[in-house]
Order: C-alpha cells, then sequence, then structure tokens
C-alpha cells in the first residue's frame, strides 16, 4: 500500500527553544489508524500540527499524499487532511452547528444544495444531526466532539488527525467516538493518552519520547515492552493487565 | 454558567437573527451599512436642544424593529447596558447648564435636562441603528460591505475575529472570575491589587485561545485574501430603499 504521509529527517524548533524534532523519519499508509503515544511534552502534538502545517519545519521533507508540504501548497494539502484540536470550542466558534460544519465546506466554494448535503452528511454520519440548530457552546463535551469531527468530516479530507479525543469525555460518550472512529475509512492519525483506545482502534502505535520516535508496531507487541513503557513514562492498557486476584 | 453571562455571550443570537429569511435581511449589506453610517452621521450632528428631531428620527428604528419583526426582548435585552452608559454621558449636564429653554413653545424648562435627554435619545437610537445593522446582516456580509466602501482590510478582519472572539473572552472572564470567587469566600468583586495580574492572566489566555480558533478557521479554508470575494449584487429595490430612508432623514434634518 502506497504511504499517504512521509516526513524525511525532519527537524524542528520553537524559537529560541532547543530542538523538539531532529532528523524525524515517519511513514504512514493509506487507510491505517495510527495512535502517537507519549508523556507529556513528548512532542505529540507538535507532530501533528507540523502535518497540517500549522507549525513550519525547519528542515527535512514532509509529502502528504506525495505532494511536498511548503506554504505555496498548504491549502491544497489541507483539503486533504482535516484536524480536530484537543480543545473543541476552539474548534466550534459559529452561532450553530449547522454553521459550524458547513463553515469549511462554504470556503471550499460550496454553496446550495451541494452545501446542504455534505453538512447534512456529515452531521448523521457522527450522529448529530438533532443538534443542528443548537448553538455550540450549548452542548455537553461528546456532543461538542462529535460535531468536532462532523466539521473535519464535512470537508471529505482523506486524512483525519485527532488531538486527544477522549480528552473529558465520559464513558458512554467515550465509547460512542470509538464506535464512531471504527466505521471511517479514513486514513486516521490520533495523539492520546487513552492507551485502551489505541489498543481497539489502532494498527499500529508510535510512541514519541524526547522528540523522537521510541518505537513503533502493533498495539500488544508495545504494550508488552515494560521496559519500553517504563522508560516512556506509559502505562499498560488495563485490558491487559493480569487479574489482581486470579493472575490470569 | 450564569444567566447575565449566558444573555450577554447570546451574541449568537445577532446572527441567527441576521441570517433569517425575510425582505430586511435580503436588502443588500452595503446598502444598509450606507444607511447606518448617514444615519448616526446625521444624528450625530443634531444640535444639543433639538428634541424634536431626535424624536423624529426615532422612526427610523421603530421602523424596522417593527417591520423586520425583531424580538423586542433581545433588543432589550442587548441595549440595556450601552443605554444605562449613554445616560452617563450627559448626566452633569443638569447641573452645569441652568438656562431656561422653550419646549415645543409651551413649556419653559431647564436647557440642562433638554441637553441630557437629547444627547440620551441620540446615544440611544445610535447604539439601536447599529444593533439593527449586525441583526439584518451577517457579520461576513458587513464586513464584506465595509471592504467595498475601501475599508483597510486589516481592520475588517479584526471586527470579523473580535466578532468570533468576544464569546470566548467572556467564557474565559467568567471562568477566572468564578475561580477567584471560590477562594476568596464567595466575594465577587475583584481585590483592586488583584486586578493586574487577574486582567494580564485573561488576556494570555483568550490570546492563546484566539489563535487556535484562527488555527482552525484557517484548516477549514479560511484565506485572508479571499475571505470577502463572494459578493452580493446591488438590486435596483435595494438602491430605491436607500434613496428613501436618505430621503427621510436628510428631509428631517434640513426641514425641522
Amino acid at each position: 500500500m502506497q504511504n499517504i504521509i512521509e516526513m524525511i529527517e525532519v527537524s524542528f524548533a520553537y524559537q529560541d527553544e532547543p530542538p523538539i524534532f531532529n532528523q524525524l523519519n515517519l511513514s504512514i499508509k493509506k487507510g491505517e489508524t495510527i495512535g502517537i503515544v507519549g508523556s507529556n511534552g513528548a512532542g505529540k502534538s507538535t507532530l501533528l500540527k507540523l502535518l497540517v502545517g500549522l507549525v513550519e519545519k525547519n528542515k527535512g521533507t514532509i509529502k502528504i499524499a506525495e505532494k511536498h508540504l511548503t506554504s505555496k501548497s498548504l491549502q491544497e494539502i489541507r483539503k486533504y487532511v482535516g484536524y480536530a484540536f484537543q480543545d473543541a470550542d476552539a474548534q466550534l466558534f459559529m452561532p450553530t452547528v449547522y454553521d459550524d460544519v458547513a463553515f469549511g465546506p462554504m470556503h471550499m466554494g460550496l454553496k446550495g444544495e451541494t452545501l446542504d448535503k455534505v453538512v447534512q452528511s456529515a452531521l448523521k454520519t457522527v450522529g448529530a444531526y438533532h443538534l443542528k440548530d443548537r448553538p455550540p457552546y450549548k452542548l455537553s463535551g461528546g456532543e461538542k466532539r462529535s460535531v468536532t469531527i462532523a466539521t473535519v468530516l464535512s470537508m471529505n479530507p482523506e486524512i483525519i488527525i485527532l488531538d486527544e479525543p477522549t480528552t473529558g469525555l465520559d464513558p458512554k460518550s467515550r465509547r460512542g467516538l470509538i464506535e464512531l472512529l471504527e466505521d471511517l475509512s479514513q486514513t486516521k492519525i490520533i495523539a492520546t493518552h487513552d492507551m485502551e483506545l489505541t489498543r481497539e482502534l489502532c494498527d499500529r502505535i508510535i510512541v514519541m519520547h524526547e522528540g523522537s520516535i521510541a518505537a513503533q508496531g502493533p498495539a500488544d507487541e508495545i504494550f508488552n515492552d515494560y521496559k519500553l513503557l517504563e522508560t516512556c513514562q506509559l502505562e499498560q492498557p488495563y485490558s491487559m493487565k493480569p487479574c489482581s486476584k486470579c493472575g490470569l | 454558567m450564569s444567566k447575565r453571562m449566558e444573555n450577554l455571550i447570546r451574541i449568537s443570537q445577532l446572527e441567527e437573527l441576521a441570517r433569517r429569511d425575510n425582505w430586511l435581511n435580503n436588502i443588500h449589506s452595503l446598502i444598509k451599512l450606507i444607511i447606518t453610517i448617514v444615519y448616526i452621521f446625521l444624528i450625530s450632528s443634531i444640535g444639543k436642544y433639538e428634541l424634536t428631531k431626535v424624536l423624529l428620527f426615532m422612526v427610523y428604528p421603530v421602523f424596522i424593529l417593527t417591520a423586520a419583526d425583531i424580538p423586542i426582548k433581545t433588543f432589550v435585552g442587548k441595549m440595556i447596558i450601552p443605554i444605562c452608559l449613554g445616560a452617563s454621558l450627559g448626566m452633569l449636564n443638569p447641573f452645569l447648564d441652568k438656562t431656561s429653554v422653550n419646549l415645543f413653545g409651551l413649556t419653559i424648562i431647564s436647557a440642562g435636562w433638554l441637553s441630557f435627554v437629547v444627547l440620551w435619545l441620540k446615544s440611544t437610537v445610535c447604539i439601536a441603528a447599529a444593533f439593527i445593522l449586525v441583526s439584518t446582516s451577517p457579520i461576513e456580509q458587513i464586513v464584506g460591505a465595509l471592504e467595498s466602501l475601501k475599508f483597510p482590510k486589516f481592520m475588517s478582519i479584526q471586527i470579523l475575529l473580535m466578532f468570533r472572539y468576544i464569546t470566548i473572552l467572556i467564557s474565559e472572564f467568567e471562568r477566572a472570575l468564578t475561580a477567584y470567587s471560590l477562594r476568596t469566600q464567595g466575594r465577587k468583586a475583584l481585590e483592586w491589587h488583584v486586578w493586574g495580574s487577574f486582567m494580564g492572566q485573561i488576556f494570555i489566555r483568550t490570546a492563546e485561545k484566539s489563535v487556535r480558533l484562527y488555527e482552525s478557521m484557517k484548516l477549514r479554508g479560511f484565506n485572508l485574501q479571499t475571505a470577502f470575494t463572494q459578493k452580493q449584487k446591488v438590486k435596483s429595490i435595494d438602491v430605491l430603499y436607500m434613496f428613501i430612508w436618505v430621503g427621510i432623514f436628510t428631509g428631517i434634518h434640513i426641514w425641522i
């Protein structure tokens, strides 16, 4: 399968700060679901931001769907990549849920019936059609998260990037989100501290540590490497831990 | 969230009104903007004792509020603070200006009180006109109309982002105020020595949030260069509407 994302020797540092990434290499195949895990400050969010050009690499090459990510190609590439922020409030700013979901496609030039169809379809996919006339700030955390994903889906991206999607969700909303993500066929990149989610959803886990990729592989392989988990300050998912009473 | 904060944050009410499909909302935003500018300009040039003129100028907001079916409750809710602030503008007039003037040729009253009332009404109707504009035209169209009048792009963008950003500012302020109140035995008013750091923190937090908001807009295709390229077309009915109102305003201003 072809690579949809390629990062070749990418280096990055915020201004006047030590480098976060030094010659980072990463490739992601089309249709893969990738979990990015790591302790706070490991570089997960920065990595995601690099992929949509919210921060600019200092060195190296980033290719999205075989296009080089440069300031000139940024607008084009952002049509391929949908990004859902960790803080849903930062993503939802229009007066109603409908308007918010329509914001992206409208700026892509859609209008009238076509726009309406796209918005309806995105809202129905995430099960939030009944919320279409509500103001976003009145929604619950789970509803906000679903609408945030609808704002991304309405632009029909090939890649969906989610930054900490389950933060602040109650168990039912979290379950709903996992089921929703399972149903989406796009390439998904999820940065999270929710190890269970990565085990359930992701084909491959990438472990970030101090700005580099410490390991990558299938969830069970990663979460059985106790030394790696300890070094990277991670924890095995509860579903993999033996029962404290019977030891099984 | 408190009711008062919720009412303030409900700037979206204005957008909901602006997106309704009715005859006034369908008038070109540039036309409504020009009418509003002319109205505010003429109101501002009314003399401090010309109560009759101000009262006649009130025909515009009263007519629009009725004809466009703008809910009075929403209007009063949004206007209450500006009306109170407007009253404070001329509150010293009754004490400073104690000459007597003839009102409608019938009664002699204190000129200070008269100028106070005139100033208050002038500020109220000006704010009402601005309210009518934003509740009958989506903010993007108003900003587009400003662009058509060669208003500097960087300023029109500021207005647009401010409109989006104000809810964040208010909700962040309330959150910080609640945190303060919880640690000061329910005291709601800020102590003077806390003001500096409190406001500084609010500014930093809201600035960070507004950057993320702007990034989110950019990621969904928003582009400063092409933001307002989808212009509406001016119809002859729009031009007629403008001439009628500008004619009425000019008539009142010249002949009364």
